[in-house]
């Protein structure tokens, strides 16, 4: 099994419950900025659309860890931050596409979702749904139906009858 | 059993042995290294002079960590020359013969040739025994010569220890090859509000005193202090490639293919020791840089395999933390841009402040301080070349912005989004 921290941007309001969830029960502050979630807000267009670490397989910001620090985790192939000897330089910060690197001021290390164990706070709090913690294959399997079904117009069962 | 050798234990020396590591369990892997310790940070230096991290911590790898990947590492030996004719690397403790040779073998700081450079009190910027020497001598009044990103953390760091810091730097403005005048100029202020002296424009002629440093003489005046720390550059470390008929390019450094060989099939190189290509200019470069060093040992390492990876070239990306505020540089500067029309983009809030550089509608390069959340996203614009225009389309339409969220985060920059 391989589970992810799946987003569905269309129903994401924006609330920002997820950022203090995450913030209070991993730097135990309710500090936004410290959130390892981010949410990116388009307010004339209403678009929230969060961002979080993608877990890459071969993550950019371990490329460029001035202390080499940044391992992933051969069991689960979480990307770990490494905070033993993180400087904070923030070049993970640089080098990340999605913004999932997070500064934590309080510490002093940079941080990055490694999905709470298991036990994802952001998204246990989520009140829409938006985020789901889900097998990545089920999940994928589901974004590829309804998409399907939006570019065909064509409802699911239909399709399954013609083939 | 293909038997590979890499000389140097730096960022990319240990890389390429990672990889190859990763990728063929048994070949024999030789780390041969001057240095008498484990791979270390050199990045992190002055942070260990300035008390921020111990020197543990400065540690990547511990010995047993190279027992672990079964590699052999021989420390504290110099190699003598390369027999590239029968495979050999001569050193002072005996011939290795190789297969394969990947010369990772760095840098050394550049000591220009003014009178007094060797006097007791006179100290370079590569080592961590550099820094052991720094600390063991108790600084108090340090001229730190040289303002790129190595002498400004150093100066910062001796400042943090107590030391009374002035900065020498030849050229116009501080930090010249990674900042704009402009953004300089604010870090300069930065400094100064510190306590740092610094003298921009001002050559250092000489170092003189009795048994030890005394005082520097600039081209302006002089300046009296018992410590004169150097970072005026970095030397590509060449001579035993050189010498073994491997081609040195115009800027110094071993030239390479895009596979990271040399002109002597079998010998690769990387890190520092390489002319490599800028990724935006397509020119030859040298970026001196952990990340790039690192990226150069992989593909260094992959190559010498047999996998064929063309290395995509070399990328400036710079931090660095000035007394808590941090600042980033990435791409190039104006300067480094001279003769293209660059279109400047200049923001500020909340006391953090940016740059973006623009040519023909793309990012290249960008400067920032106070503010480093959100450039990953501008870094991937720029190495990917993408269109401002297209990024203004894709965040102003929500359905494109949905499918394309990896550009929202530059949004903050461009005044879009």
């Amino acid at each position: 099994m391989n589970k992810h921290l799946q987003v569905e941007i269309d129903k994401c309001t924006g609330c920002g419950l997820c950022q203090l969830a995450c913030a209070v029960n991993r730097s135990q502050q309710f500090n936004p900025s410290l959130a390892r979630i981010k949410i990116h807000r388009i307010e004339l267009q209403g678009l929230n659309v969060p961002s979080i670490c993608q877990q890459c397989a071969n993550p950019p910001c371990a490329a460029v860890c001035l202390m080499n620090v940044i391992k992933k985790d051969p069991a689960t192939g979480i990307t770990v931050p490494g905070h033993n000897s993180c400087i904070g330089c923030r070049a993970c910060q640089l080098a990340c596409p999605f913004e999932a690197r997070t500064y934590d001021h309080i510490h002093d290390v940079m941080v990055n979702c490694d999905l709470c164990w298991g036990h994802p706070a952001c998204v246990e709090i989520c009140p829409t749904g938006a985020l789901q913690y889900c097998d990545i294959s089920s999940h994928l399997a589901a974004v590829r139906d309804a998409e399907a079904v939006k570019r065909t117009r064509v409802p699911d069962w239909e399709r399954g009858q013609h083939g | 059993m293909v038997s590979i050798v890499i000389v140097g234990n730096g960022a990319a020396g240990n890389r390429a042995a990672e990889i190859i590591r990763g990728y063929d369990p048994g070949a024999a892997i030789t780390m041969v290294a001057r240095e008498e310790s484990p791979e270390y940070s050199a990045c992190a230096l002055p942070d260990y002079l300035s008390g921020w991290i111990s020197r543990e911590q400065l540690f990547i790898k511990q010995w047993s960590d190279y027992r672990k990947s079964n590699i052999n590492i021989i420390s504290g030996v110099n190699v003598a020359r390369i027999d590239a004719g029968q495979k050999l690397l001569v050193t002072e403790q005996g011939d290795i013969s190789y297969d394969r040779l990947i010369l990772a073998t760095g840098s050394r700081t550049f000591l220009p040739p003014v009178p007094g450079h060797d006097l007791p009190g006179n100290f370079a910027v590569k080592t961590v025994t550099d820094i052991d020497a720094i600390m063991a001598h108790r600084p108090q009044r340090a001229v730190v010569v040289g303002s790129g990103n190595i002498g400004v953390e150093m100066a910062a760091s001796l400042k943090v220890r107590g030391c009374q810091v002035t900065l020498v730097e030849m050229r116009g403005q501080i930090l010249p090859r990674i900042f704009d005048p402009e953004s300089a100029g604010r870090i300069r202020g930065m400094l100064t509000t510190h306590g740092i002296r610094v003298f921009t424009g001002e050559e250092l002629m000489a170092v003189s005193g009795c048994d030890r440093v005394e005082k520097v003489s600039t081209s302006q005046q002089v300046i009296a202090c018992d410590t004169v720390v150097w970072a005026a550059g970095m030397k590509p470390e060449v001579e035993i490639a050189s010498q073994a008929g491997i081609e040195i390019g115009e800027l110094g450094a071993i030239k390479v293919d895009p596979f990271l060989q040399t002109n002597r099939p079998g010998i690769y190189a990387c890190g520092d020791c390489i002319e490599a290509v800028d990724m935006l200019t397509g020119m030859p470069a040298q970026r001196m840089l952990w990340p790039n060093a690192k990226r150069q040992g992989e593909v260094a390492g992959l190559n010498c395999i047999g996998c064929q990876v063309a290395y995509e070239g070399a990328i400036s990306l710079v931090t660095s933390e000035v007394f808590g505020v941090p600042v980033a540089s990435m791409g190039l500067t104006a300067a480094a841009l001279t003769g293209q029309p660059v279109q400047v983009v200049e923001g500020e809030c909340q006391g953090s402040h940016w740059r973006l550089l623009l040519v023909d509608d793309r990012i290249m390069g960008m400067q920032a301080i106070g503010i480093t959340a959100g450039l990953g996203a501008v870094m991937a614009m720029m190495k990917n070349r993408v269109l401002i225009t297209d990024f203004r389309k894709i965040v102003s339409d929500p359905e494109l912005a949905q499918r394309a969220a990896w550009y929202l985060p530059a949004g903050r920059f461009l005044n879009a989004g």
